[in-house]
């Protein structure tokens, strides 16, 4: 159940390095760390890094159902400073994002609850400055989500892909030193720890019938049988009507995962007794 | 190290927690009113449904314990002819709408799961764009000898949902200027209350889907009991409304016989048959593609699993097995109904 993070500085992702105890596997070429099953990887800095580390992580990682898939970092908010309940160090997800230089936007699925308040970010290609603010929708402007969203859009369903930003200004163009950086992240750690198991506790869907055990016994009867894909598909709609139709396991197949079958024919009979043992009527 | 699975327990959204706006929609008076209606739902401005909609790889039961309201002006296709995989009454102009897709009721068999990418409710705001492409549709219609017939539940179960959006208010009230309109309102829900200080016009059928209640209870989820049906149905008669009786989907559950049979007999305990307009009878059939989809994400109910068979783009039991349920039907129903009330899909 991996648990991939995708932050663009390395003050960024410092404070959660820690947290989490990770530590650096040179085997990437992209600076990457990891613990059990939680990766991080440091993009750099604008929407193209982050869409390419994005997917350079999601195409190593050994990906299964219920991964999830975060970016975190700072952000500007488009309320001046002093004008609005918005404060420097607030935390917000990501429920639109927009991708300024194309008009663009995407929608993360936001199924689980997490503690964080949501907001729009706007992905833009430099700082914007406080008196552009007026161009993007009200709410935070980033230079990475965007690209990070479209990749990570790719390979997962929109509700395992969160997008979390901490507030660092109200578009004042000053710079902000590292260590301040980190303890902004720092300081939203808990929430968006909070956030991360909230997306793990979301299934996809109804769970199979068919547990992983009864999966791998079909896989083993296909190699056996060198069923073609339509049978293999067939095969295991029968397992799951057997099962669902009469509320009990499989019947004992293991004999099929034994028998060679040399040619087709061989292969169909075999086939139209599985068919017969696992009919219903 | 803090394990990420020891964070407390956490939790989903409950339905309609987020609002997804169209631009274009947000000036409509339904709009409006669906925001003050969930005046805690964070609101999402979007300039067209389909970005939020036809997102790939979506979840639809995911997004079923966690649904979701977009709020849309529909530009186009405000009519559609009626399906072959619907009864169409000997009436030449069939026709459905699509006020909303999906709906609020999660039925297993719904085929509405292999049909949209997403669970996600879809409301058309511009209610005023169908009454016009109604209106030339009545006007321009192949038969005047016959009335416009117009299904506007067809997808979805639109009086389920009257207490959000009174789209079957709004159609009952329109029909009522229109002569040459028939509309069919269907629902699995008790909400006639929601409708029930209009007075009745012959120009609305309200039709209920009647299930037994075991088949209700395990699979059509989120619907009204059968005994809640009943009382609906029973209300809506001694209105005066036409009421249409709908046993279709009939399914090869264990037993089916037997629990359809003693579905009749309750039905008509409980119901005058005399004061019904009529019957609709069909087994369980679905479009092949839709019927494919739908297995991709339900593994888990037996109703789209053992015997099935092909016919051109259409799935259903058997021809044998589908022959022997309508027959049952039409035996059981015919005792009580007459044969010439009862439309059955074969
Ligand atoms: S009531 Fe009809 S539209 Fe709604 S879920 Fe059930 S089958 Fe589908």
């Amino acid at each position: 159940m991996p648990v991939l993070l995708a932050i663009a500085l390395h003050a960024e992702a410092r404070p959660v390095i820690e947290r989490f105890r990770l530590k650096q596997d040179a085997s990437y070429d992209l600076p990457v760390f990891r613990r059990d099953d939680v990766w991080l990887t440091v993009t750099g800095t604008g929407s193209m890094k982050s869409a390419i580390a994005t997917a350079s992580l999601l195409a190593r990682v050994e990906r299964d159902e219920d991964t999830v898939l975060f970016n975190l970092g700072i952000a500007g908010h488009t309320q001046q400073a002093a004008d609005g309940p918005v404060s420097v160090g607030d935390r917000f997800l990501a429920h639109k994002i927009t991708e300024r230089s194309t008009g663009r936007s995407f929608f993360p699925d936001l199924l689980a609850r997490t503690p964080l308040a949501e907001s729009v970010v706007t992905t833009v290609e430099r700082p914007l400055e406080r008196a552009d603010g007026g161009t993007v929708e009200p709410g935070l402007a980033d230079m990475e989500a965007a690209g990070f969203y479209q990749a990570a859009a790719t390979f997962l369903p929109p509700h395992r892909i969160g997008c979390v930003k901490v507030v660092s200004d109200h578009l004042e163009t000053r710079r902000l030193d590292k260590n301040r950086v980190g303890e902004l992240i720092a300081g939203a750690l808990d929430e968006f720890e909070a956030a991360i198991a909230a997306y793990r506790s979301v299934r996809d869907g109804r769970q199979d019938v068919l547990t992983g055990a009864d999966l791998q016994l079909v896989e083993d009867i296909r190699d056996r049988l060198r069923l073609t894909v339509s049978r293999h598909r067939m095969l295991s709609d029968l397992a799951r009507s057997y099962k669902l139709h009469n509320g009990s396991d499989l019947p004992d197949l293991t004999r099929f995962t034994h028998v060679s079958v040399k040619t087709r024919q061989e292969g169909d009979a075999q086939f139209e007794r599985l068919r017969d043992i696992l009919s219903v009527e | 190290m803090r394990n990420l699975n020891d964070f407390g327990t956490s939790s989903r959204w409950s339905n309609f927690s987020h609002l997804y706006i169209e631009r274009s929609a947000k000036e409509y008076p339904l709009t409006r009113r669906i925001r003050e209606r969930f005046a805690k739902a964070c609101v999402v401005e979007i300039d067209d449904y389909k970005t939020v909609f036809a997102r790939p790889r979506q979840r639809f039961q995911a997004q079923k314990e966690s649904m979701k309201l977009i709020l849309a002006v529909k530009k186009d296709r405000f009519l559609y002819d009626g399906s072959g995989n619907s009864q169409n009454f000997s009436f030449e102009d069939f026709h459905y709408n699509t006020l909303m897709f999906n709906c609020v009721y999660n039925c297993d068999y719904c085929y509405l799961q292999g049909m949209y990418p997403s669970a996600n409710i879809v409301v058309f705001v511009n209610l005023e764009d169908y009454f016009i492409a109604t209106r030339e549709g009545i006007r321009d219609r192949s038969n005047p000898a016959q009335p416009f017939y117009l299904c506007i539940s067809y997808d979805t179960d639109l009086l389920a949902f009257e207490s959000v959006v009174p789209y079957c208010r709004a159609w009952i009230e329109f029909a009522r200027e229109e002569p040459d309109l028939l509309i069919e309102i269907r629902t699995k829900s008790a909400a006639y209350r929601a409708i029930r200080d209009l007075p009745p016009t012959g120009r609305v059928i309200l039709a209920w889907t009647l299930s037994p209640e075991p088949v209700a209870a395990r699979y059509e989820h989120g619907t009204a009991p059968l005994n809640r049906r009943l009382e609906a149905v029973r209300s809506a008669i001694d209105d005066g409304w036409p009421v249409r009786l709908c046993f279709d989907p009939v399914l090869a559950v264990p037993s089916w016989s037997a629990l359809y049979g003693d579905l009749v007999e309750e039905v008509v305990q409980r119901i005058d048959p005399a004061a019904v307009r009529d019957v609709t009878v069909g087994a369980f059939r679905l479009s092949k593609d839709h019927f494919q989809r739908m297995r991709r994400q339900r593994r888990d109910t037996p109703l789209l699993y053992g015997e099935f068979m092909q016919e051109d783009t259409t799935v259903t039991y058997p021809a044998e097995r589908r022959e022997e349920m309508t027959a049952f039907m039409r035996k059981r129903l015919g005792d009580h109904f007459g044969e010439e009330r009862i439309f059955a899909w074969t």
